[in-house]
């Protein structure tokens, strides 16, 4: 995968924090989603495109597709910025054969049953699952939904009886890796 | 000047009153700012125009200044308020003011992610009026107890600071040496370079910089008012669009006639009245109870509740409505509010028994569309509407001028009231076809980059009169003293060295380097500099 490519895991995808702080930050000209659900909706690829900053180009694809296109070297001379909607999906990009040493996790919505992580960041339970997935697999993940913000390392943010285990090929972490490539 | 118990707890009532929900949804974008908070601080302590010039100096630092999600650089609650109540109280000039400011924007924001934190509570409390279908039960959750935490947590420490800080502030600056008064004087000359520098990393891009140099070059070469660049910069913005073709082509922005038809054959069950209730609870409410666990959740579900008194009538109906609508929610309020306006209609259909409308229909649409009109509405109101007007007003303030913070206030509002209305009504119109609508036309990007250029005219203009940094060297060539001031720089370029600061923060900030690390060097290098004699007026 191109060296400058980040990664960022956010259920909000294309938002305040990207288009005003992360895109200039990071110098992206290029965005990539990658979705298999908003892969077949028109609509809301115009509307992410539409909501990009003008000379920033939007793509979404799927997981497949995502393969492909970041394995191609030039595929933007600047950095680009991988938005996800969830970990579940990094997982899968990992399991596709996409490299990559790190994962910004930026957003994650609260609801039912979630696990509060830090600040306006919560997972689910496949969502936790496959976030210790990634980490036991050596991708380092960090919490942090603005540049200004401090980093906060996903061990320090975990509730402390996942941080300390580090499973490495449990049954829930198959399953995980299983739905996120069905689906 | 002692300040009284009566003064501290009126502005320590007006810190909170500018961090709260009671103004129109307008608050954020004027009592909040230390341009406005200096005026009013001045108004109590007797001496509105001195309060608003330490205001204006004070708000140029955080002229950069975006939140976004709930995630903020610093806070300027404390850094308005208390900031002009020490800085009048202790008689200190613009400069040793704003070295004080730095760290109460920092403690303020501690006061911030505690109220973002505690917030959460309250959604659940609004979780169980919302199972028993009280929509008042919801409405007031989303209203009462978040403001009451705002009270005390922005009032009883402005209280605390105010009253019984100003005269420990008087006593320690009677202590500090005269030289260290002038090197504080120096950095705070520099500090506005942080704030504007900010701005650029946000606004500039390297093909309408030359906007910026302008605006500079009309400012300190012919003395221009920075409201008269800014008409320049006005001028400037609309040719750029015509001659760059941006604009739209007429009739681009017509809806197809199938969505035409569709939308007016739509059943209308929602009356006016309600769509304007819904609207202004919106409007008013968004933030009240803003938190970390669902943001605006609970703001959404309250605006929504005039809606679905109307559209149901069972209590499971209503509550189910309520709990849809009580989850995660979070744009820019005003673009933002095209969302609602595509909720209510579908709601209506919903309601009519359109059987393709289901609750994880309008949740999809509503998660979906949220974060992209976030991108769009922070980068047009918060990047460039309120910036550009902020400009003028704090120039204007500058001068002495009440107009600066009345006119800030009057334009900013009419702005982003009429925004949020247009949209939230176009919503409902259109349905979703309206983000198209609104998006698609290229009238968005054609108006940011107009605005681009404005801005970046008149904050080439602000950073001629607000940046000031000058050198003391003097080299001795053979028998002749040249001072490099006014012998060299102003020779070559009136202003050099403020502009070369200016620019100098943007790239810094370019490469990744913090706002609070720059802040910090500009201390070092004022304060060392005028130590060393290097740095200095004359």
């Amino acid at each position: 995968m191109a060296a400058t490519a980040h990664v960022r895991v956010d259920d909000r995808l294309i938002h305040g924090q990207v288009v005003v702080k992360w895109l200039r930050y990071l110098d992206c000209q290029d965005i990539l989603v990658v979705d298999d659900e908003l892969r077949g909706d028109d609509f809301m690829q115009t509307v992410l495109r539409m909501a990009a900053p003008a000379a920033v180009r939007v793509r979404v694809a799927s997981v497949a597709e995502a393969v492909g296109l970041l394995e191609q070297p030039a595929l933007s001379e600047r950095g680009i910025l991988v938005l996800l909607r969830t970990p579940q999906m990094a997982l899968a990009l990992l399991d596709h054969g996409v490299a990559f040493d790190e994962v910004n996790l930026g957003g994650l919505a609260g609801g039912p049953g979630a696990t509060r992580l830090f600040r306006s960041v919560s997972a689910s339970e496949p969502q936790l699952a496959a976030l210790i997935a990634l980490r036991s697999r050596g991708v380092r993940v960090y919490i942090q939904m603005v540049p200004e913000e401090h980093a906060l390392e996903l061990a320090d943010a975990l509730p402390a009886h996942l941080a300390k285990s580090r499973p490495t090929a449990s049954p829930d972490v198959d399953l995980v890796r299983t739905q996120a490539n069905g689906g | 000047m002692q300040i009284t118990v009566t003064q501290a707890v009126l502005i320590s009532l007006a810190a909170y009153l500018g961090s709260s929900t009671w103004f129109l949804g307008v608050g954020y974008f004027t009592v909040y700012r230390p341009l406005i908070a200096g005026t009013i601080v001045g108004a109590i302590l007797g001496d509105p125009a001195a309060g608003m010039k330490l205001g204006a100096a004070i708000n140029a630092i955080y002229l950069g200044f975006i939140s976004t999600g709930g995630s903020l650089p610093g806070d300027l609650i404390f850094a308005g308020y208390i900031g002009t109540a020490l800085g009048l109280a202790a008689r200190l000039d613009a400069a040793a003011a704003l070295s004080l400011v730095v760290p109460l924007g920092l403690l303020g924001s501690a006061i911030w992610f505690f109220r973002m934190a505690v917030d959460s509570l309250f959604v659940h409390w609004a979780d169980a009026f919302a199972r028993r279908g009280s929509t008042r039960g919801v409405a007031a959750m989303n209203v009462w107890p978040g403001q009451m935490v705002l009270l005390v947590a922005y009032g009883v420490p402005t209280f605390i600071i105010v009253y019984f800080g100003s005269g420990a502030v008087q006593s320690l600056m009677a202590l500090v040496p005269p030289k260290v008064v002038e090197a504080l004087a120096m950095v705070g000359g520099m500090l506005p370079a942080v704030g504007i520098g900010m701005l650029l990393s946000y606004m500039g891009k390297w093909r309408l910089m030359p906007f910026f140099l302008v605006g500079f070059l009309l400012s300190i070469y012919l003395n221009l008012p920075v409201v008269v660049v800014a008409l320049f910069g006005l001028i400037a913005a609309a040719l750029h669009v015509q001659y760059s073709q941006m604009l739209p082509s007429a009739g681009g922005t017509a809806p197809s006639p199938q969505a035409a038809r569709v939308a007016e054959d739509r059943p209308k069950r929602v009356t006016r009245g309600d769509m304007f209730g819904a609207w202004w609870r919106w409007l008013v409410f968004s933030h009240s109870c803003y938190n970390y666990e669902r943001l605006q959740g609970l703001g959404f579900a309250h605006s929504m509740t005039p809606i679905i008194k109307r559209l149901y009538h069972t209590q499971d109906e209503i509550s189910a409505a309520l709990q849809r609508h009580l989850v995660f929610f979070n744009t820019e309020p005003n673009v933002g509010a095209v969302v609602h306006g595509v909720t209510v209609a579908m709601e209506e259909q919903r309601a009519s028994g359109a059987d393709q409308i289901s609750a994880e229909t309008i949740n999809s649409i509503k998660s979906g569309l949220m974060g992209p009109l976030a991108g769009i509405g922070d980068s047009l109101t918060q990047g460039l509407i309120t910036p550009v007007l902020l400009s003028l007003g704090i120039a204007l303030a500058l001068e002495g001028n009440l107009a600066g913070p009345l006119l800030y206030v009057m334009l900013e509002s009419a702005a982003i009231i009429g925004v949020s209305y247009i949209t939230w009504m176009q919503g409902y119109r259109w349905g979703k076809v309206a983000v198209e609508r609104i998006l698609g036309a290229g009238l968005v990007h054609a108006l940011m980059e107009g605005a681009s250029v404005l801005g970046l005219t008149t904050v080439g203009a602000l950073t001629a009169t607000l940046v000031s940094l000058s050198t003391k060297v003097k080299v001795t060539v053979g028998q002749k003293v040249v001072t490099l001031q006014t012998d060299v720089l102003d020779k070559i370029l009136k202003g050099l060295l403020p502009l070369a600061l200016t620019l100098l923060v943007w790239r810094l900030l370019g490469r990744k380097r913090s706002p609070l690390f720059i802040i910090i060097l500009v201390f070092v290098v004022g304060l060392v500099g005028t130590w060393l004699g290097w740095l200095g007026w004359g």
